[in-house]
């Protein structure tokens, strides 16, 4: 036996080791790490973009018992922890952390005086299983001999010494790591210096031998660490590369009957010492930890706060990893655990009033949820912050930082958002303290967790009182909100025991913008809206979605009444508000899923937590988003999933016919037939009051809904659930002598002229206007309705009400062009970073 | 029976003739396209091609200059017809539910032009024009034939070789008229730049049928008038 060999379950020594490696390698460690990113390209495998981040852990140090020598050596799902002490008596103990209790685990006839003999405990499963060694001393010709011991609940089982032969058995068998179904790895000491592995089971032990090592003793292979799924890592090693040769140990995986060396590339050698479920390895090579799942190596996710090294050796299912750290030439052990933001919705909310995050119901599902990197600036999205503890009845302290030069603890709800503990409704808050409980995990075990509650800011862009921007950090990029895709708030979490902290960033997103288009439109009314959308271009600092409700409907019967050929054209655009309504809602929904909490296609592509969107509608699609907020419509708007808040963050309409338009009343009367049947039906363009659909339910049309005495616009001017804030823009036609010489306009007049008003109108630009009652309009719909009857200061002048409308004769620029000709894109922008509280928002819904 | 309003052609100059017209022809699109971005002719955008044809025939001596008015005139008048006779025949189209989407439009995107309404109105303007210039060049036996019906076949497969050439040629005068800053926002510049908006179609449809029928009537003038009544005619 060599008393000197590494003990892979006592890191401080394997610290010491890796850290005196480090002081030897530390000077190539860039050229290490440039390799490994090298080769890491050269094998496709992707790194995360520059926006992604990280995982946040917050330390503390593993419980040890009163006594002399304490070490960790392992850990369960549990929190459990499982080392050894000297007591007081001088004897080297085992111990097992549970639920705030030491229980000392010694094998009788193993107490010997010193550290480091006697009984000492090395790994633990979530059985509560703990396996270790101990020591016997010399009797007669009886050397001094390491054998390993399995305990369960105070009962000790004594492993075999593994056998080298029918006549022999090894003076050092020792187990390094226990899976949950009971399998035992480890290493024994056979002949010429040879170190085997063994996996022990069922009272079986079967050899673990990496191939084809160099009979160069001392040689072998030593298993470290076995997951359930039986893949086991660890080391091997020949002379002349054995450590203490001034060589270097080899790291392994054995998985499905295959071994492989997973040093890092580059790395003239490696050591895994424990791998989880995931087939997460920690990895120290090259002088550094790595975590190694599959074929990709990361570095160790953090650094211990302050301190000059920090190392890992082992990883539980939980992504928990107990390390040591150098800190001011003091070696310390650590937990360090993940720091995690959950989307509570659906999984984490009370079923009843109020719409919370159900704080009673996180002892049984406080693990579920969807991990997230940040939230929606819409003041009502939530994300729990989910914090491992130790012991149940931990406590912390998490208080909530501002992104400002030197981070202060916020003073802002509304710019930075605010925290409140589970069940909370109020959110005024900057620091909370949280009390860890009993959380069952996926296994049914309990483990301890606490819980704190953050709600994001109301607005994303954060103004000063001069109306300028403040300035934030997206990457690393810093400018002022209101060109900045995301910027971020942080939360320090400080375990009040142990006086141990963690950082977690929370990056805030603007809202996803959803952009709904009018009557007989689709989603393309958008492609020239620049800078916000060109084309499938749409500007960076916004998540632009574009629903569409131009599909293809089969339509029964109509009123008034179309052949059934031409009603084969009919598409949902023709359709009324509600019918179109339940679509678009639908399609919002689904928006904020694929851009947001899937991550897919927001800007930077993080999951983020996000209940509301930003609309931005024009013409009809603004009487359609004011119709999803009708109880009649869509019920569930106000569900709990939305915090009760609904999903429309803001509404901004351009040129919508809030009250109707006297064109759509006038389109729906029999005197237009030869326009409404001749022409417009022709080109798709149907001018329904109802249509019956297939199975015999009756749905309002798109254009008589448009009618100002329709039931669909008294509807939506009732007051409503939802304040709906809404910045009214309107355009204004002025060149109404364009009628006089268009092709278009005096085609229709040659058609129809004889017998509908609307085509005698359309030469006369008197004729026209008139239908507006001689009020300013777009064309198509009168300004007093654009604006609902209300003041607005986004009124512009020599716009018509869409491209398309140019096409009867009217001349451009419209209100959808681009801002070369057009100021109204920059203004929606502009609103889309003004406060939902300014006055530019008014309630349309009060 | 000639009308007397031919002054002069001579048969060795007729390919020349044609070539001239081209040339006037090619003018006459661009000016079309820089009209139809800059200002709102509106009935009148016909009259733009007549002018610069009547204008080169004057020129050349083929026509007087009242003849010449005559013809910017039918010209102006062709141009809104054969407009009427594709804007029906869209309809048709339409009302047998043979137009595409993007031909039908929407609010926000004008509908682009159907090859087959395109026929129709090239069919329909080109027997106007080649007819009135068979009737200015070789009289009213000349413009009652079968010849106008074929030359206005070669109209129509003009405005047909002119959509078809949309996505090229006519991207490629977007792009001209984009650097000449001409275009504005119309109608839809995005979906332009892709091919698949309507100013493609129509400034492609303007360039080729303009210059194809300047040399067309320059031909039909110098082929079908006949020489010995040309003769009669000189000065």
């Amino acid at each position: 036996m060599r008393a000197s060999r590494p003990a892979l379950s006592q890191f401080f020594v394997l610290s010491s080791v890796l850290s005196s490696l480090w002081q030897t390698m530390r000077r190539d460690a860039v050229r290490y790490l440039g390799a490994i990113s090298l080769l890491s390209a050269a094998l496709g495998i992707v790194s995360k973009p520059a926006t992604a981040q990280s995982q946040s852990y917050s330390f503390a140090v593993p419980p040890v018992p009163v006594g002399t020598n304490q070490f960790v050596s392992g850990m369960n799902d549990k929190g459990e922890f499982v080392g050894g002490y000297v007591d007081a008596a001088g004897n080297q103990n085992g111990f097992l952390y549970s639920n705030g209790q030491f229980t000392t685990i010694d094998v009788p006839g193993a107490q010997y005086p010193g550290a480091g003999l006697g009984t000492i405990a090395v790994a633990v499963n979530d059985e509560e299983q703990v396996v270790g060694k101990y020591v016997t001393a010399a009797q007669g010709t009886t050397p001094q001999k390491i054998h390993g011991f399995l305990w369960q609940a105070g009962q000790v089982t004594l492993l075999p010494d593994y056998p080298l032969d029918s006549n022999s058995t090894s003076p050092y068998t020792q187990p390094y790591g226990i899976n949950n179904a009971g399998e035992i790895v480890g290493s024994y000491v056979g002949g010429g210096n040879f170190d085997g592995g063994f996996l022990y089971f069922g009272g079986v032990y079967t050899q673990i031998q990496y191939p084809n090592i160099p009979q160069l003793p001392p040689s072998g292979t030593v298993p470290s660490s076995i997951n359930d799924s039986g893949q086991i890592v660890g080391e091997w090693f020949y002379n002349p590369n054995y450590p203490f040769n001034g060589g270097v140990t080899h790291a392994f995986s054995l998985s499905g009957g295959q071994y492989s060396t997973v040093d890092a590339s580059g790395c003239a050698g490696g050591n895994a010492t424990s791998v989880n479920n995931a087939g997460t390895i920690v990895l120290n090579s090259c002088g550094s930890s790595f975590l190694l799942t599959g074929r990709v190596y990361k570095p160790l996710p953090f650094a211990y706060p302050n301190a000059s090294s920090t190392f890992a050796a082992k990883i539980n299912n939980l992504g928990w990893i107990l390390g040591s750290a150098t800190v001011s030439g003091q070696n310390i052990v650590f937990v360090a655990m993940p720091l995690a933001l959950v989307d509570p919705v659906p999984d984490l909310l009370s079923q009843s009033a109020p719409a919370t995050i159900s704080g009673p119901s996180l002892a049984a599902k406080g693990l579920s949820g969807r991990v997230v990197q940040g939230i929606a600036a819409d003041g009502v999205a939530e994300v729990l912050v989910r914090i491992p503890a130790i012991n149940v009845g931990d406590q912390f302290t998490i208080t909530l930082f501002n992104d400002q030069q030197t981070p202060t603890q916020s003073s802002s709800t509304a710019e930075d958002g605010a925290l409140d503990n589970p069940g909370g409704t109020t959110f005024t808050q900057s620091q909370v303290t949280a009390t860890a409980i009993a959380v069952t995990n996926a296994s049914g075990q309990q483990v301890p967790m606490a819980f704190a509650v953050y709600r994001g800011p109301l607005d994303f862009a954060r103004q000063n009182s001069d109306t300028s921007y403040k300035t934030g950090t997206c990457g690393a990029v810093s400018n002022t909100d209101d060109n900045l895709a995301c910027r971020s708030v942080s939360l320090k979490i400080q375990n009040q025991t142990q006086g141990t902290t963690g950082t977690l960033p929370i990056t805030i997103l603007r809202p996803p913008l959803v952009m709904v288009h009018g009557l007989w439109d689709n989603a393309h009314a958008w492609d020239a809206f620049s800078p916000l959308v060109s084309g499938n271009t749409v500007d960076s600092r916004f998540s632009v979605g574009r629903p569409s409700y131009d599909f293809p409907v089969k339509v029964a019967a109509s009123n008034p009444s179309y052949s059934s050929r031409q009603l084969k054209n009919v598409s949902a655009n023709s359709l009324g508000f509600a019918y179109n309504a339940s679509v678009v809602v639908g399609q919002v929904n689904g928006w904020i899923v694929d851009s947001f909490k899937t991550g897919k296609k927001n800007p930077l592509g993080i999951p983020v937590a996000a209940v509301q969107a930003d609309i931005i509608a024009h013409s009809m699609g603004g009487d359609i988003t004011r119709t999803i907020v009708l109880p009649s419509v869509t019920p569930t708007f106000l569900s709990n999933d939305t915090f009760a808040q609904g999903n429309i963050h803001k509404l901004i309409t351009i040129d919508t016919p809030h009250l109707g338009s006297p064109l759509a009343a006038q389109l729906v009367t029999s005197q237009e037939h030869c326009l409404d049947y001749w022409i417009l039906a022709n080109l798709h363009k149907f001018v329904f009051s109802s249509v019956a659909l297939p199975g015999g339910s009756l749905v309002s049309g798109a254009v008589g809904d448009l009618s100002p005495s329709s039931l669909a616009v008294s509807s939506i001017s009732s007051q409503g659930p939802h304040p709906l804030p809404t910045a009214l823009i309107a355009g204004v036609y002025t060149n109404f002598q364009s009628l006089q010489t268009s092709f278009v306009s005096n085609a229709i007049f040659l058609a129809c002229g004889y017998s509908d008003p609307l085509a005698q109108a359309i030469i006369s630009p008197a004729g026209w206007q008139a239908i507006f009652s001689n009020q300013p309009n777009d064309a198509i719909v009168a300004q007093a309705s654009q604006l609902n009857g209300l003041d607005s200061t986004f009124v512009f002048q020599g716009f018509v009400h869409s491209p398309g409308t140019e096409n009867l004769g009217f001349s451009k620029p419209s209100v959808l062009d681009p801002d070369s000709v057009n100021p109204i894109p920059i203004v929606v922008i502009h609103l889309l970073n003004t406060p939902v509280t300014d006055s530019s928002f008014k309630s349309v819904n009060p | 029976m000639p009308t007397g309003t031919v002054t002069a052609i001579n048969s060795s100059s007729r390919f020349r003739l044609a070539a001239v017209l081209m040339a006037a022809g090619t003018l006459s699109a661009l000016l079309t396209i820089f009209f139809l971005n800059t200002t709102r002719l509106g009935l009148f955008m016909g009259a733009v091609f007549g002018v610069i044809i009547a204008a080169s025939l004057v020129l050349s001596g083929t026509l007087r200059i009242a003849a010449a008015l005559q013809f910017a005139a039918v010209a102006a008048v062709a141009y809104f017809v054969s407009f009427l006779a594709s804007f029906g025949a869209q309809l048709a189209l339409g009302s047998l539910g043979l137009l595409t989407e993007a031909e039908a439009g929407t609010m926000s995107t004008p509908g682009a032009a159907s090859p087959a309404a395109l026929l129709v109105g090239g069919l329909v303007g080109g027997f106007l024009i080649i007819g009135d210039v068979l009737l200015l060049a070789g009289g009213r036996k000349q413009a009652t034939s079968s010849v106008t019906l074929l030359w206005s076949v070669a109209s129509a497969a003009l405005a047909f070789t002119g959509w078809a050439l949309a996505p090229s040629l006519g991207v490629a005068l977007l792009h001209l008229v984009h650097r000449l800053h001409l275009e504005g926002t119309w109608p839809n510049p995005q979906g332009d730049v892709q091919g698949i908006g309507a100013a493609p179609v129509i400034y492609s449809v303007h360039f080729v049928w303009q210059i194809g029928m300047a040399f067309v009537i320059g031909f039909v003038v110098s082929r079908y008038t006949p020489v010995s009544e040309l003769k009669g005619l000189q000065p």
